[in-house]
């Protein structure tokens, strides 16, 4: 998936792009589908930037909620957004104007990138060649979505909806380099898990982070055999 | 969604994300400083990612849920694990997941 430093090549920006206009036409097909007028798809898909959060707003309004606990829901999945674009904020040096930009469109597997590069410049780099081709899909499917929405219908008949969750799982796989990056991933995971049949939908997403509070207890230990070879003379290894 | 919604929307997104950039972020030090805090943000988007990835993956609408897409994101994994291109990553999990439901 990445290089050993690291970085995504340009196939794999372009299948990130590709898996984000999935998820944009997805998103674009279930707002249409609750009467949202095509120009709030669109524009939420500009401004607001969370697919996830839109997806929230829907599945209240399908469940038969109201408009204000529609919204809440929505915001409540989207801050995660907010702890995302914390944990870049120092990561390289930044002006206002590239902050303001870096963290609307902070996504998962930018964010993700920019922590496991090497050095400050790489980070900057990987972030932005991440985030952009996310961002790009994400409008263009979102666009394409608006036209085409009712031809598709059901967009989880093609299986879209196990797109997003496998760039996640790619993200996760790429980034689990030390024992305490692992217990923080697994941790994560597990809480969101439990979390989910109680809570509103979202606040497992903030609760999750407790598994970092107890993973940075533990030394960043090699997570594989060969440290500094890179996972993938591992992998290689192995077969 | 209405205009009005849309508005909500954009402002609770904006308060939130500048919560992160701008406020929660003055107590973290640069990536390397090895300071407790720090270590620890550094540590937040890994157990973000995989509550999102578990919640995408086994829930749907608030209830923990078992389906085709566990298999086809399942088996995406294992791909991702065995150094795949993500492309290959993408397509194994929509690809398998689609399939199993037209059975």
């Amino acid at each position: 998936m990445t290089t050993p430093e690291g970085e995504l090549r340009a196939v794999d920006l372009i299948a990130l792009a590709g898996a984000t206009f999935a998820v944009g036409i997805t998103v674009s097909a279930v707002m249409i589908g609750i009467d949202t007028p095509p120009g709030v798809v669109m524009l939420a898909a500009v401004v607001a930037f969370s697919g996830s959060g839109e997806l929230a707003y829907a599945a209240v309004i399908l469940g038969g909620g109201g408009v204000v606990p529609a919204l809440v829901s929505a915001l409540l999945v989207s801050a995660r957004f907010g702890l995302l674009a914390m944990s870049i904020a120092n990561r390289w040096p930044m002006k206002v104007w590239e902050k303001l930009a870096a963290m609307e469109i902070s996504g998962e597997p930018a964010v993700a990138a920019a922590l496991i590069a090497p050095d400050p410049a790489s980070a900057r780099r990987s972030y932005w060649r991440t985030a952009l081709a996310m961002g790009g899909g994400w409008l263009a499917g979102t666009a394409v979505g608006i036209l085409l929405g009712n031809v598709i219908g059901d967009t989880s008949r093609i299986g879209l909806d196990a797109v997003f969750p496998a760039v996640l799982v790619g993200t996760v796989i790429s980034a689990m380099r030390s024992r305490d990056t692992a217990v923080a991933a697994v941790g994560g995971g597990l809480v969101a898990l439990g979390l989910t049949p109680f809570a509103p939908a979202g606040l497992p997403f903030l609760l999750a982070t407790a598994a970092a509070l107890v993973a940075a207890k533990i030394a960043p230990g090699p997570l594989r055999p060969v440290a500094g070879e890179g996972p993938a003379t591992c992998a290689a290894g192995q077969e | 969604m209405s205009w009005l919604g849309l508005l909500v929307f954009t402002i609770g997104n904006l308060i939130t994300r500048s919560l992160g950039m701008f406020v929660l972020s003055r107590r973290v030090g640069t990536a390397s400083d090895g300071a407790p805090w720090t270590r620890i943000v550094n540590l937040v988007p890994l157990a973000i990612v995989t509550a999102v990835f578990a919640v995408q993956t086994f829930s749907s609408r608030g209830h923990l849920e078992l389906d085709a897409r566990v298999i086809g994101v399942g088996l995406a994994g294992l791909a991702a694990w065995r150094r795949a291109p993500m492309v290959v990553v993408v397509l194994i999990a929509a690809g398998v997941t689609a399939g199993l439901r037209a059975l």
